[in-house]
């Protein structure tokens, strides 16, 4: 580990010297030390503008500074990292403005002629910092990524504390715009990088192998030892992280790329760990890294995991990791708990941990911001913009905003309200659709509700109309049923009896958490009439089942019936868990459940085809659609053989209904059912569940299954009104591009124009400088184009 | 020799204990409350096999046929295919016939006629008087289709369940021993990188 020792001897003499005139932190022992004005200049090495502290999520709070290297002049000199917003250059006077910006406008590496500068006092700058990077224990960096587009470097000192963290606001940076001809360096990806490169000229920086935004700054020999023990001999996961210089170059290895084996072998799969000739040998290796860790990186990890701010994070962790937080785990427990005695890709693994963390992160900084505030909603602020920022990088499509309110539902009132004394609407439909799909409903108006927005019901009629329909509803339904209860011939013959094995067998897994569908207290007891009950063709069969109850069995029976309404279609797997919600809404009504499960499945028939046209017709143009609003992600799943897109089936299939808790399974129905911007709702919400993880994905996950086990592993633990207040944005965007492509292709096609110009050009190029316009158009297809449209 | 991945497909009747034998043998765990498979999912294991050290990954799918067309994805490349059916069910049973059908037509092994099949009736803890497909029954069209191993299980008590992928493990390598056997298949990881099992820093 060479590079670092040079600067050993410096850290030494940091922990007497002061030069901080503008620390906030009192950490620093001679911080109070008197130094005359003279005695405060500082070389300026190194300076970037428009780096921010963000003290709100407020953008309008904002602060712009200079990051700045500055060197204290000395026996041995001595570095310190700053950070001046830019208020205080600004009393400076222009002067001083002027040796900052020259300093990033040079982008010069040379140390000697550096520029000599005032480190301004720090009166009434709770935010600004200066401190010798001796002091900096670690740095945390986030490179600009899809949920935060300002990348970010918080600073942690050996003294434990933190400093502002710092975005890097490179749209905004002269330095970033324009790369300076003649600099040495090769241009860095983001602003954080390039303080990074400088950083490494004054210090020695390792990136962690635990963790692969940590990056210490002049670590111990135990620290070394510690962030350099391969957990995972994954170098690809460093390669792809890294496609430039962030990792310390002993670390970077590289990558086989010799896999000229079956196609089918290069899963990282079979290459997690390093692969020692047999197992007692892999086990050895494994179990001397785990050691090493534990003692090395216990006292910093408990400390680290014993802090407040870490708690949100800690029961998320992995087992091996969340032991720490009370020290009591030992070695060998960390390799049976962690999952590591199993087997588990270390990539899916590594790119579920970092989601965790960053979405833990993100919430515990909402609510403390929200604390901030004095709860004052941020929602606005918040929804939708990380999605954006894909969109307008790649398309130029001005900003769209969610119109979702979902913290105000539509409760009894409200819809008391939507009504006359009659009972008939006093607002249009569209208005009740739109209201739904902002707010959605209070739990208690589902039930009224529903019928309407699922199209069971006429919206323009009053109550007593409406007791008519139900009515006819209901003999109807009695009817339907009737064709086979109490019919022994038609109940148990042949194929009936395979159609009720099925149904049987899936009701009785459905949604048995709810309580109406609880399996019963006292199975043993040979009274319970729900046991002998004779639903499944062989009461014989359900020693291996969770029992029926009365609710289950009417469950069946809906679906049975359903089998005889859309004859064609029968019983398909899926069927159960579309209809169990509505059951539980409707609160065990078997007629009010048949007719929204039926009206559900008018909209959702298609899914269940014998030969699976409408599933394979709505991944693809899912695909398309990821292709046209994310053309890096398409290209990344082209790559990895993912373009099928199966690893969305399951949302497509039953609209989310595995991927939610059962409540807020019943928020996204209702607003997908209002049909508002498009009856194909669904598929901007599957993007905006997949732009969310773009950043995981495109890191991470090179493998059809690994992709496959990823997006199966969200389930549970995607958030639904940022997601849905995403799919709202990606959907406003989308329409936008589809509008814009349309005017742009009319103006191309338009005589008039076209004609102008002929007068100046010759016909046959005009035409052909018409046709490449047009081809650089994105294509968008019929099935792309039915989206944008409320009904199909 | 290089790491091996080896690819178990299991297929059968919905509700026939898919899931849970899988659960059982990965995760040692057994739950009423698995939910119809819906898509599919995989687990991996690694275990050692003759003195190998291979990863296996189950692949689970939904055991309606509606949804086969879909298994073609996932089938290809398949080491060993699985067909397990309820012993307390004989529609479960009878259906093993295009099960295995399908999956020879949808994969398209190389070696069809060998390819490593294995036969589990799950679902040997229910009482004895329930159950519908005796021992004999099944072991005769597991002999007649080409002596494919047969093993009773229960996934609930966690009977047989390590034997019966154990041999899984067993058979699935030497189909993909069968395979790979051109003497020039390079092995993925020591290419590039230098003696792994150093252990400690690589300065």
């Amino acid at each position: 580990m060479g590079g670092g020792n040079s600067f050993q001897n410096i850290e030494e003499d940091v922990s007497t010297l002061s030069i901080d005139s503008m620390v906030e932190i009192k950490h620093t022992p001679n911080s109070d030390e008197q130094l005359s004005e003279e005695d405060m200049k500082y070389g300026l090495l190194y300076s970037k503008s428009k780096v921010y502290v963000h003290p709100t999520a407020y953008s309008r709070d904002n602060l712009p500074g200079f990051v700045a290297i500055v060197r204290k002049q000395g026996l041995k000199p001595t570095y310190l990292l700053a950070w001046i917003p830019e208020s205080l250059l600004e009393e400076k006077g222009s002067e001083e403005w002027e040796k900052f910006t020259s300093v990033e406008a040079s982008a010069s590496t040379e140390d000697g002629d550096a520029v000599l500068v005032e480190l301004p006092s720090r009166h009434g700058e709770p935010y600004a910092f200066s401190v010798p990077l001796s002091s900096v224990y670690s740095l945390i960096i986030h490179p600009p990524s899809f949920s935060s587009w300002y990348g970010s470097i918080s600073i942690h000192l050996s003294s434990g504390e933190t400093l502002p963290t710092l975005f890097f606001h490179d749209d905004e940076s002269r330095s970033f715009n324009s790369i300076a001809p003649g600099s040495s360096q090769p241009p860095s990806k983001w602003g954080g990088e390039d303080l990074l490169a400088r950083l490494r000229l004054y210090a020695n920086v390792l990136r962690s192998s635990l963790q692969n935004s940590l990056y210490l700054v002049d670590p111990s020999r135990a620290d070394i030892e510690t962030h350099t023990t391969v957990l995972f001999s994954d170098d690809a996961v460093d390669e792809i992280l890294s496609p430039s210089s962030n990792t310390p170059r002993h670390r970077r290895r590289g990558r086989p790329h010799s896999y000229s084996g079956s196609p089918n072998r290069n899963s990282v799969l079979h290459q997690t760990l390093s692969s020692p000739a047999s197992t007692s040998q892999a086990r050895l290796a494994l179990l001397q890294g785990f050691s090493q860790i534990t003692r090395g990186a216990r006292s910093t990890a408990q400390r680290i995991l014993s802090h407040p701010l870490a708690k949100p994070i800690v029961p998320y962790l992995p087992d091996p990791v969340n032991s720490l937080v009370n020290a009591n785990g030992e070695w060998s427990s960390w390799v049976e708990k962690g999952g590591v005695g199993e087997y588990e890709s270390a990539r899916v693994y590594l790119a579920r941990w970092a989601r965790i963390v960053a979405e833990e992160g993100e919430r515990a900084r909402r609510r403390e911001i929200h604390s901030q505030v004095g709860g004052i909603d941020d929602d606005e602020e918040d929804s939708g913009l990380g999605v954006f920022e894909v969109i307008r990088q790649s398309r130029n499509v001005p900003i769209s905003r969610s119109t979702r309110d979902p913290k105000h539902p539509v409760d009894r009132d409200m819809w008391a309200a939507w009504f006359a004394g009659d009972g008939r609407p006093i607002v249009p439909i569209d208005y009740m659709r739109q209201e739904i799909f902002r707010r959605g409903c209070a739990y208690d108006v589902r039930q009224k509700a529903w019928p309407f927005i699922l199209g069971v019901l006429p919206w323009d009629v009053d109550e007593r109309e409406r007791e008519i329909l139900w009515a006819q509803l209901k003999a109807r339904y009695n009817e339907i049923k009737s064709e086979w209860q109490g019919v022994d011939e038609v109940f148990n013959r042949q194929d009936i009896q395979e159609e009720r094995h099925r149904i049987d067998v899936d009701c009785r897994r459905t949604d048995r958490n709810q309580p109406m569908f609880m399996a019963p207290s006292d199975p043993s007891n040979p009274h319970n009439p729900h046991n002998t009950y004779n639903f499944s063709p062989s009461t014989e069969e359900i020693g291996a089942q969770s029992l029926a109850n009365e609710h289950t069995v009417k469950l069946c029976e809906i679906l049975l019936t359903y089998g005889f309404y859309e004859r064609d279609l029968g019983y398909v797997q899926g069927m159960s868990d579309l209809c169990a919600p509505i059951y539980v809404v409707m609160k065990g009504d078997e007629v009010m459940t048949f007719w929204c499960f039926a009206a559900l499945m008018d909209r959702m028939k298609q899914n269940f085809l014998r030969d699976q046209s409408g599933m394979k017709r709505q991944l693809a143009t899912l695909q398309q659609l990821v292709a046209v609003m994310d053309p890096e992600l398409y290209k990344h799943f082209e790559k990895c053989d993912s373009l099928n897109l199966f690893f969305c089936f399951r949302w497509v299939l039953i609209a989310f209904k595995r991927e939610f808790p059962f409540d807020d399974v019943l928020g996204l129905w209702e607003v997908l059912w209002t049909n508002h911007y498009s009856s194909q709702f669904l598929l901007f919400v599957a993007l905006a569940v997949l732009e969310s993880h773009r950043d995981s994905i495109l890191r991470y996950l090179v493998e059809f299954d690994e992709i496959l086990k990823y997006c199966n592993h969200l389930s549970m633990t995607i958030e639904l009104d940022s997601t849905l207040a995403q799919a709202e944005v990606l959907f406003l965007s989308f329409r936008q591009m589809v509008q814009d492509i349309d005017r742009r292709q009319a103006e191309l096609l338009d005589p008039t124009t076209s004609g102008m110009r002929k007068r100046n050009v010759d016909g046959g190029s005009t035409a052909d400088s018409v046709v490449g316009s047009l081809k650089k158009l994105p294509f968008i297809s019929d099935d792309l184009r039915a989206l944008i449209k409320a009904d199909s | 020799m290089g790491r091996v991945l080896l690819k178990v497909i299991i297929l059968g009747d919905s509700g026939v204990g898919k899931t849970s034998l899988m659960n059982q043998y990965v995760n040692k765990r057994f739950s009423s409350q698995y939910k119809a498979t819906i898509g599919a999912d995989f687990l991996t294991k690694e275990v050692m096999v003759d003195d190998r050290l291979v990863t296996m990954q189950l692949w689970d799918t939904a055991g309606q046929e509606r949804f086969q067309s879909l298994g073609v994805a996932f089938y290809r490349g398949a080491d060993c295919c699985v067909l397990v059916y309820d012993v307390n069910s004989s529609k479960s049973f009878e259906t093993l016939d295009s099960w295995r059908d399908e999956f020879l037509i949808q994969a398209n092994p190389q070696n069809a006629e060998n390819f490593p099949f294995v036969v589990l009736g799950n679902k040997i803890d229910v009482e004895e008087h329930k159950r519908q497909v005796t021992q004999k029954r099944a072991m005769a069209w597991c002999q007649a289709k080409g002596s494919i191993p047969y093993f009773e299980t229960s996934a609930k008590e966690a009977i047989n369940v390590e034997q019966a992928f154990q041999t899984i493990a067993k058979n699935a390598l030497l189909q993909e021993t069968d395979i790979d056997v051109s003497p020039d298949y390079p092995d993925p990881i020591r290419i590039d990188s230098p003696s792994p099992s150093g252990g400690c820093s690589s300065c």
